[in-house]
Formats: structure tokens, sequence, C-alpha cells
């Protein structure tokens, strides 16, 4: 599984830095294929690191040692890969989706586009965990330490840590510099929304919860975080069928439809994560419901519950809506969103080879270039 | 549909090597990632006062693992020559530095198999061996992935592909990485200890 994962995520850094249009450098690349560069490159490298610790572990095993300690031990030498920010490499696509549904609601060039750019590239540093085989918790009491070993600790927590959490800030403030210019209600857009704030909401509960002195490690909190970040993808994901499952199946998902599902879906992340950030901070252990406390524990185990199940029924109910829209639903035509990126200059679906001819572009938004926009500049219809 | 302008000739793609070149990075951090548990094993058991790491009775033969590492040379030359004849369109000569790379890579796997047969470690004996047989066999597969890499160049060159010499490039780029993923192996487990 890991070498065939590593091998698509090669091959999808292969394709983006190859298979580009002529004139798309890569400034010109779209927000989420720059995005999907990214992770297919922090993938490539962190992934191999977990599959030779699993050599080790696997010839450690079968030859009937303990070096790694058993059974009990293995998550230990491969916990690494499970936990975050290791994991923040699975949803930096969120960020180049909510970017590009953003520029495509507000049928405007992204303002600011560079700064997307940087934001998800700074949001795919957690690699370096991956590769290291760290998590760089900050040590309890470091304001006691000397300045040198205070400066050992807090630069590996910061870069591992916060580096993301920067990464995401920037992702919003390009989001926000987008949104300016007035978006119509896009179904993909919301979804992609709310995805990164719940994204965001999950690095930065692993901010805190890396801080020695908060005394979260072994919490629930721990969790809440993790799931956030899972969940947030979860919302990517439905967000990247409805916008691009038209071009692929020439059929488009009703909005109105879509729409409330975003939000059952945000609501069951946001309740099957933020109670165990209050669980946390009460010192409830991870993976018990009854503990030493005084409060309503069950209160938030419950809600906890019910957001897990609220987002199943959202999952299920989501691809309930997919199969019968794709099936059935409202043809898509070329462009049904009005898009400003290659794929939409092609038929819903697209044809085996794509283009006929490999078209030349000259921006990051090359069907804009075609498209009147709407205050006039540039363009022709 | 938007009729965007035509495009001039598109420029090579070099698919295959840049992703030779990804598929070496991942390499690098698998080999690396396994070299550092070896190394931290290796200093937590040196730590403990009279512990050993590699037993006091296990030879390593040295003569033959210095000999793979040199052979690697050759096997750098052999496949830049076969770059060479491949711009000049020379197929003869591209077959033959093929051959070459890859008699020399057999014979590197022959050297491991006699440094297994000399040491004659036991994998269930210790941590050590255990590190021991994980890392050279990784690096076995490795090779083995390298002779294919070999064959299929050659089949395809000397196929009659003559105009794809991107894949002789990436093939010498991809025994260049070997060349240097066995230099590690050799350094930290051969002459470390």
């Amino acid at each position: 599984m890991l070498i065939g994962l590593t091998a698509a995520a090669g091959s999808v850094a292969v394709s983006v830095l190859t298979t580009r249009a002529p004139g798309m450098n890569m400034r010109r690349v779209p927000l989420f294929s720059w995005s999907a560069l990214v992770q297919a490159l922090g993938l490539v490298v962190a992934l191999p690191v977990l599959a030779g610790t699993t050599v080790l572990l696997w010839v450690d095993h079968t030859y009937s040692r303990a070096t790694f300690g058993g059974n009990l031990g293995v998550g230990q030498w491969i916990g690494f890969a499970f936990t975050q920010p290791a994991t923040f490499l699975y949803a930096v696509p969120v960020a180049g989706l909510v970017l590009d549904a953003a520029a495509t609601a507000t049928r405007r060039r992204p303002a600011m586009r560079g700064l997307g750019l940087i934001g998800i590239g700074l949001m795919s540093t957690g690699f370096i965990a991956g590769v290291a085989q760290v998590d760089a918790p900050l040590p309890r009491n470091i304001v006691d330490e000397n300045f040198g070993d205070a400066v050992k600790d807090i630069l590996p927590w910061a870069v591992l840590n916060l580096l993301p959490l920067l990464g995401g800030v920037v992702v919003l403030g390009a989001l926000g510099a987008i949104l300016r210019n007035r978006p119509r209600v896009f179904a993909p857009m919301v979804f992609g929304v709310f995805a990164l704030l719940m994204l965001l909401a999950g690095v930065a509960g692993n901010v805190v919860d890396q801080i020695g002195d908060a005394q979260l490690g072994g919490t629930v909190f721990e969790e809440g975080a993790w799931v956030y970040v899972c969940y947030a993808t979860v919302l990517a994901v439905m967000g990247g069928v409805v916008y691009w499952g038209p071009k692929l199946w020439g059929r488009t998902i009703d909005a109105k439809k879509a729409i409330p599902l975003a939000l059952l879906g945000m609501l069951g992340t946001v309740l099957a994560s933020l109670p165990y950030y209050v669980a946390g901070f009460a010192k409830q252990p991870g993976g018990v419901t009854q503990f030493d406390y005084d409060g309503p524990q069950d209160l938030w185990n419950a809600l906890v519950g019910a957001g897990h199940a609220l987002v199943a029924l959202t999952v299920l109910a989501f691809v309930g809506l997919a199969i019968t829209s794709f099936r059935s639903g409202p043809l898509a035509g070329d462009d049904p969103f009005d898009g400003q990126t290659l794929e939409w200059a092609t038929t819903s679906p697209a044809p085996a080879e794509n283009f006929v001819e490999v078209h030349a572009i000259a921006s990051a938004e090359p069907l804009l270039d075609l498209k009147p926009s709407r205050d006039g500049a540039g363009g022709t219809a | 549909m938007h009729a965007l302008p035509a495009a001039p000739a598109p420029a090579p793609r070099r698919q295959l090597f840049v992703g030779t070149a990804v598929a070496c990075a991942a390499i690098a951090t698998l080999y690396g990632g396994m070299v550092a548990l070896f190394l931290r094993f290796r200093q937590s058991t040196l730590a403990v006062p009279e512990s050993e790491w590699k037993p006091a009775d296990v030879i390593v033969p040295e003569v033959a693992t210095n000999n793979m590492l040199i052979a690697f040379l050759a096997v750098f030359v052999f496949a830049q020559w076969a770059v060479y004849a491949a711009r000049r369109d020379n197929r003869s000569h591209v077959g033959l530095s093929l051959g070459l790379v890859g008699l020399i890579a057999i014979a590197i796997v022959n050297g491991q198999a006699f440094v297994y047969r000399q040491m004659d470690l036991g994998v269930r004996d210790g941590t050590y061996q255990t590190f021991f047989y994980a890392l050279t066999g990784t690096f076995l597969v490795l090779m083995i992935a390298g002779l294919v890499f070999t064959f299929v160049t050659a089949f395809r060159f000397l196929g009659g592909r003559t105009r794809d010499r991107e894949i002789v490039s990436a093939h010498a780029m991809f025994w260049y990485f070997i060349g240097a993923v066995y230099s590690i192996l050799w350094f930290v487990v051969y002459v470390t200890k």
C-alpha cells in the first residue's frame, strides 16, 4: 500500500511538473494543481520513511525479535506517520480547492494569487515530521530553560507546528482577498470554506496540544484536533466532487441540495471535535469516557458521538446525491460554472485525448483571457 | 467550446527523467530513515558499558565490500558511456555498455551474497543482525530494480527506439543514485560497524 501511495504521489508530481500546457509556468499552474504538487512531493519523501521503518519492524517481528517492543511497541515507531503534524500533508489540497472555487465564484482573476501559492507551500511543512519521524512538542517549563536550550526546543516545535498554521492563515488571507469581489453562492466554495475553517481549527488545536505546559498530552484534545483535520479533508473531497464531477460525468449536482449537506458536514465536524477540546482541558484521557471529573463528562462524549454520526449520515447522503445526480441530473455543458482554468475549455465529459491541439496560455486564468470580465477590463467575448 | 490559439510544438516532456528523479528522492528517504534507525540503536547500545553492537566474532569481509564499492565506479562509467553512445546513435556501443552495466551489477549482487555467506549471521541472533539483513536486503531490492531498468533500457533502445534517449539518461541517473546508496551502506554498516 505504501509503495502504491508513493507511486501515485510520484505520478501526480511528475504530471504537474512535465505535462503543463505551453506558456504555463509554475506561477500559472492552477492553485489546486499546485496544492496537489506540493502534497505529492511531500508524500514522496515522507511515505518511504514509513515504509523503511515498516520493513525493519516486519523483519524484527517475523524473526521473533523484540528490538522494537513487539506488538505493543509498533505505535511508538510508526505513530509519527499517523499523527499530526505529519497528517497535515493529506489536507493540503483543501487550500487549493477553496482558492480555485472561490476564484470561480467571483468570476474574476484571484487577487494576491502568489499569497495562495506561498500559503499552500507553508501548510505542507508538516512533511518534515514524517521524514524526521518526530512531532517536536514544546517541553514543560520552557521559561525556566537557558536561552540556548530554549531555542533548541522552540525551533523544531515552531517549524513543525507553527509553520502549517501560518500557511493556513496566509491561505485564509488570500481567500479573503478573493472574496472581496462579491462572490456568488457556489456550492464547491461553500464546502471549501467550511473545510478550510475546520482545518485551521485542527491545526491551531495541534499547536496548543504540543505545548507541554498546557498539559494536554495523552488527553482527548489531540483526538479532537485530529478529527478536525480528517473531517476537513472529507468536506473538501465532497466539494471537489461537486466542482469537478460535472467535468467527469457530464451532469451537475443541484446546489440547493449540496449546500445543506455542506452545512450538516460542518456542524457534524464541530460536534465531533470541539467537545473534545473542552474535555481535553478537563484532562479526559484518550481512549476512556469515564474519568475523575465533576463536570458533564457524558455530555462531551455524547456530543462527539452525535457529531461522528452526523458526518457519517452526511457522507452517505452526499454519496447518494452524487450517484443520482451523475446518472440522471441536469446536463452540465462544457463550462457549467463559468470557470477560469483549462479543464473548462473542453467538453463534459472530456474526450479521450482532452485537447486535439495543446493550447498555449498567457495567464493563470486562460479562459478569462477570452471572456469579458465583470469590470470590463480585458478579454473578448 | 472556447477557441484558444494553437501552440508551437511543445518541448520534450522528460517525464521519465523527472519520474526517475522523484523515485530517487523517495529511495533517499527510504534508506535514510532505515540508516537513521540503525545509527540510533547502535548509539543507544554502545552507550551501555560493556555492551556490544556487532558481535565480536563476526568478521566483515572488507575486501568484498570494498570491491563492490569500486565496482560501482565501473557501473557509473559504463552507464554514462551508454548516454554518450545514445546521443550519437551508436546502437552497438549502447548495447555493449548496457550489457556491461548489467554484468557488473550482477557481480555486485554476487558480492553481497558472498558477504552473507562469509559473515554467516543468523537473522534471529540479535538486533545488529536484524538491522544488517534489513539494510542489505533493501539494497539488494534496489539492485534488482536497477537490473530491471537496465534490461528495459537495453530492450527499448536496441529494439529500435533510438530516438528515445531520455531513458538512457534516466537509467544512468538511477545507477548513480544506487551507487550513492551503497556508499552510505558501505560506510555505516561495513566501516563504522
